[in-house]
């Protein structure tokens, strides 16, 4: 428990769209030097593309990315039948015709949720995955760069400028 | 029409004649299949510039959102590449090409929990690969076009410059050969006549 709560607290506070202020690896160098061997594998293993691995510390938001997932079928299902979604769980604002802009809102949503299940957990094994899953969350937002996005376009409608840069 | 040997006899003329004949009657022709080439590659050239037009503005219209196609988490590789580009055969202006018909796309399920942007990327991308494979098949067209059209250029400056002046200067030598050896012939035969009449007289 002390070391958890020494862990928690040396670590920097997340907040939304903000430059990842510790990287993943540092993340778990230091997780690792505080944690019981079977608790850092599970920590080491969560990811978030892989909800339906999450274990029952994480129950809440499982439940709701599985509700998430009948949402963005919706979604799906309804831009093909030219109609408005009905959404369970994510806002009808996500619903936005800039991908960008959208996936964006639906990440904000998601970092909500998770802010959520963390509240009233106070240096609980479940504020540490949750701040696994929001760091993984930052550094997938600060992927989302323009100059790169437009590369990685070329590369795939272009191939022969993929070959080059390679 | 140096180095060229003439054989100065009617038959030559009358060949020489035939081949001015069939000369004068191709030329409009192979003039008229010239502009039909360039008029037909000026028109494939500006439909690659609308082409590239419609490109740049599908790149503008994803402009706004194009920061999201480096996602970390996702590989568009693994969702889209090019199958195949099906063409088919067609004449242009009398030239055998490969006219674009359609691209054939290998685009991999998307899974449920796979983010919606994906769906916009992988329409954009299939919208721009097929753009990129119809100029890719109209820059060929344009190279085998070229390739007629130098030949044809060829031939109309070899019945300009070379085949019509050619027969004509032929015929016109024959024919002055031919009426210089007739006036001969005459001569000649007036010279016999007038001294066998001499040598009849005395």
């Amino acid at each position: 428990m002390a070391n958890m709560t020494y862990l928690l607290c040396s670590l920097p506070s997340l907040s939304f769209a903000q430059h990842p202020p510790i990287t993943m690896d540092d993340f778990l160098s230091d997780a690792k030097a505080q944690l019981a061997t079977g608790r850092f594998q599970k920590l080491e293993s969560l990811d978030f593309r892989e909800v339906d691995t999450f274990n029952k510390d994480l129950k809440g938001f499982k439940d709701i990315m599985f509700q998430y997932r009948e949402d963005v079928k919706e979604i799906r299902k309804a831009k093909a039948e030219k109609r408005s979604p009905n959404l369970m769980v994510l806002p009808n604002e996500v619903v936005s015709k800039d991908p960008l802009v959208c996936e964006k809102a639906i990440m904000k949503w998601q970092w909500d949720e998770l802010s959520s299940l963390e509240a009233g957990e106070h240096f609980t094994f479940t504020e540490l995955l949750v701040y696994k899953l929001k760091l993984q969350m930052l550094s997938r937002l600060e992927s989302f760069q323009a100059e790169k996005g437009r590369q990685v376009l070329q590369a795939i409608v272009n191939p022969k400028m993929k070959e080059d840069n390679s | 029409m140096a180095g060229i040997k003439i054989k100065y006899t009617k038959t030559e003329q009358a060949r020489q004649k035939k081949v001015l004949k069939v000369s004068l009657r191709m030329l409009p022709l192979f003039e008229a299949m010239e502009k039909s080439l360039m008029a037909t590659i000026n028109t494939i050239g500006e439909k690659i510039l609308h082409i590239r037009e419609s490109i740049e503005q599908n790149e503008k219209q994803a402009e706004s959102w194009i920061a999201v196609l480096n996602d970390s988490w996702i590989d568009l590789d693994h969702f889209i590449s090019v199958n195949e580009i099906i063409t088919k055969q067609v004449d242009v202006a009398g030239v055998r090409v490969r006219q674009f018909e359609r691209v054939d796309f290998n685009v991999n399920p998307i899974h449920d929990d796979a983010p919606l942007w994906l769906d916009h990327a992988i329409e954009l991308m299939k919208e721009q690969l097929q753009l990129l494979a119809e100029i890719d098949c109209l820059q060929k067209q344009i190279e085998i076009l070229e390739e007629e059209l130098m030949e044809v250029r060829a031939r109309v400056k070899l019945f300009e410059n070379r085949r019509i002046p050619n027969a004509k200067m032929a015929i016109r030598k024959i024919g002055q050969k031919l009426q210089d050896d007739e006036r001969l012939t005459i001569a000649t035969a007036k010279v016999v006549k007038t001294k066998k009449l001499e040598e009849a007289v005395s």
